[in-house]
């Protein structure tokens, strides 16, 4: 039996969950090591044919010809895992999806035509069957070993769905919206960063999207109390994660009313 | 039993435990708020600050005096440091065709914590009932429990949140400490009239210069316990409290909580006395190492309940109904005492402020209303 073969795919994006994986140094030789790395453009340059063991995909889906891709990224692989934002969300750049994409073409390039793109930025499991969706901008190296080492063993890997408070508390990290005041988007956002942004007295930026459970209304409430008015939460919520179903649907809420 | 000691006596006695090899830890100001943090001196302690606490509110000012001691339950707890938020119970290594299992080391580490109050050292022996007490004893919770060394600090000035009173568990302590003492202002100085809870604690004490107190000191000190009692900064009635609970699993304040309730399990990890965990493994990549950890979780997250192909609290108001319900009356049933000893750090740890010290009485007002 042959080495599982590994690829690493690129759709829009701005490499950053790639370097993450190389990033991960020391460890990408022990990955090297497990698996053959089939298809990495980021590092190397060489490239063999599929099928894959696991496609890594990065970035999400913005025009008519890598909605193709992606389907050939499938059939070629047994297992897919969309990496990042981007991947798992569509990035910050379905931010257009709010605006008129056109647009922004005619502004911005001076032959407007020579520009194929979507009207939308989407998520990968918009396009095809998702096996596991890493989140984060980018996403957590150690996630990103523990899937590959999952993967690998056959067992399940520890990506938990609860907030990033329970993060914060673990760390021994008190709480920035607490004892300072700051707005922070752990309470709705998927652990996993390992409250990062707390741990450095920063309020968590939602880059890991949705959290399982989400209740925008009381966050809001509780940002308004802090002195922090409705328009900065609405804009919290349409960064890297903007399109995420959850935070789409309470920002659109909070605009509306 | 008693004895004083002067403040650079005190320092002496944190020597003393790290010449035993104790990793000493105390209550430090840690960026905006207090935490156990390990000490090599009563220097870093949190001297001359006072914690203002309130429902999502927290936040240090300073005192007109320099007490080391002049403040309340800081953001961590005992359970940190005796039950922490992530260990390895099992480790596995291949062996052949197999794998050869073992249980993890146990820590070597010897733990003294200065500054425990009564509300934790309450929380403990909660601790001591559930993780020691039954069939399944925790192992890792027991050798760190054996090698712990506690000096407790009675609380003369309660917080806003504080309602150990209410609880029976504070605020001078009774015992499960080695040592205890309060901390007095004496003629522009400060002692610490204190009391033996083990020989363990007095054999090191031996070790530290100090004197004995006189009847007025210790009268001082009573005293000053006691006024605390009648100073706390909330109450809750506990009797019926549990029944009432347990008979109102239908009650419409469950709905208006969670409306407010973000579901993020901060009240339970900053509780001293929850101890759920879930398990996590991990491998090494080539597979030739495996490791089995626990993780604190909490009965706020989905997969907690998650049964029969599906969570079965999926809605806010059933989890924050399960922790309440657990915490304050299943618990009684279950260990034989409250789950609470009245800290007050869910109250403050909340960050939209949710305290069950006004939500209760507001519960029983609308059956009886
Ligand atoms: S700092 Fe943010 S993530 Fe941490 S406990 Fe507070 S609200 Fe939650
Ligand atoms: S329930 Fe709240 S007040 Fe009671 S012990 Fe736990 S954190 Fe403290
Ligand atoms: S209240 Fe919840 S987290 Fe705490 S011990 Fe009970 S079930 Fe566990
Ligand atoms: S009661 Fe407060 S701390 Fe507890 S889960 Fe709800 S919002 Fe979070």
């Amino acid at each position: 039996m042959g080495k599982p073969s590994l690829a690493v795919w690129k759709f829009a994006s701005c490499d950053g969950c790639q370097l993450s994986l190389l990033d991960l140094e020391d460890r990408l030789l022990d990955i090297a090591e497990a698996v053959d790395i089939a298809h990495f453009p980021e590092a190397s340059t060489a490239h063999a044919d599929g099928p894959y063991t696991v496609s890594l995909v990065e970035g999400s889906i913005t025009t008519p010809r890598d909605a193709d891709r992606i389907r050939a990224v499938r059939h070629q692989s047994e297992l897919v895992v969309a990496i990042g934002a981007c991947a798992t969300a569509g990035g910050i750049q379905a931010l257009r999806n709010l605006a008129d994409s056109d647009e922004f073409v005619r502004t911005v390039y001076a032959t407007p035509t020579y520009i194929d793109s979507l009207a939308t930025s989407t998520p990968i499991s918009d396009h095809i069957e998702v096996d596991i969706e890493l989140r984060g901008c980018p996403v957590s190296k150690i996630q990103l070993l523990d899937v590959v080492g999952a993967l690998l063993a056959g067992r399940k890997p520890d990506l938990p769905t609860y907030p990033v408070c329970i993060e914060c508390k673990a760390r021994g990290v008190s709480c920035v919206m607490v004892a300072g005041g700051i707005a922070c988007l752990g309470p709705i956002t998927q652990a996993g960063c390992g409250a990062i942004c707390p741990a450095y007295d920063r309020g968590c930026y939602g880059c890991f999207g949705p959290a399982e459970t989400v209740n925008v209304a009381s966050l809001a409430w509780q940002w308004r109390e802090l002195g922090i008015e409705d328009e900065a939460l609405v804009r919290s919520l349409r960064t890297f994660n903007t399109a995420a179903p959850a935070f789409a649907a309470a920002s659109a809420a909070i605009e509306d009313r | 039993m008693s004895f004083v000691l002067k403040r650079s006596e005190l320092d002496q006695l944190v020597t003393v435990l790290r010449e035993d090899g104790y990793q000493v830890y105390g209550p430090v100001v840690v960026d905006r708020a207090i935490r156990y943090r390990r000490i090599d001196s009563i220097d870093e302690l949190a001297i001359g600050v006072r914690d203002v606490q309130g429902p999502g509110r927290y936040s240090l000012v300073e005192r007109a005096d320099d007490a080391i001691f002049g403040h309340t339950v800081g953001v961590t707890s005992l359970k940190d440091l005796f039950f922490p938020p992530r260990r390895a119970v099992w480790t596995a290594a291949r062996d052949g065709d197999s794998y050869r299992f073992e249980p993890a080391a146990p820590t070597g580490a010897r733990v003294a914590v200065i500054g425990a109050r009564s509300c934790e050292l309450a929380a403990m022996s909660i601790h001591d009932t559930v993780l020691l007490g039954g069939e399944y004893v925790d192992a890792d919770y027991e050798a760190r429990r054996k090698a712990g060394f506690i000096v407790s600090i009675d609380c003369t000035e309660p917080g806003e949140v504080c309602f150990c009173a209410s609880m029976g568990t504070g605020p001078g302590a009774d015992g499960g400490f080695d040592l205890a003492m309060t901390e007095l202002r004496v003629d522009g100085g400060w002692e610490y009239v204190g009391r033996y809870g083990t020989q363990r604690g007095e054999a090191i004490l031996e070790r530290v210069e100090h004197r004995v107190p006189d009847q007025i000191e210790i009268g001082q000190a009573r005293s000053a316990v006691s006024a605390a009692a009648g100073a706390m900064g909330r109450e809750l009635t506990v009797t019926g409290l549990p029944e009432f609970l347990a008979s109102h699993r239908q009650h419409p304040s469950w709905a208006d909580i969670a409306d407010r309730c973000l579901a993020c399990g901060n009240c339970t990890q900053a509780c001293p006395t929850c101890f759920c965990v879930s398990t996590i493994d991990t491998s090494s990549l080539d597979g030739a190492t495996m490791t089995h950890d626990v993780r604190w979780d909490s009965c706020f997250s989905l997969d907690f309940s998650f049964m029969g192909g599906r969570p079965q609290r999926a809605s806010i108001d059933a989890r924050y109904r399960q922790w309440l319900t657990h915490k304050l009356s299943g618990w009684v049933e279950q260990f034989g005492s409250s789950g609470c000893v009245g800290c007050g750090r869910c109250i403050t740890w909340c960050p939209v402020g949710i305290d069950f010290t006004a939500e209760i009485p507001r519960m029983m007002e609308r059956i009886d209303g």
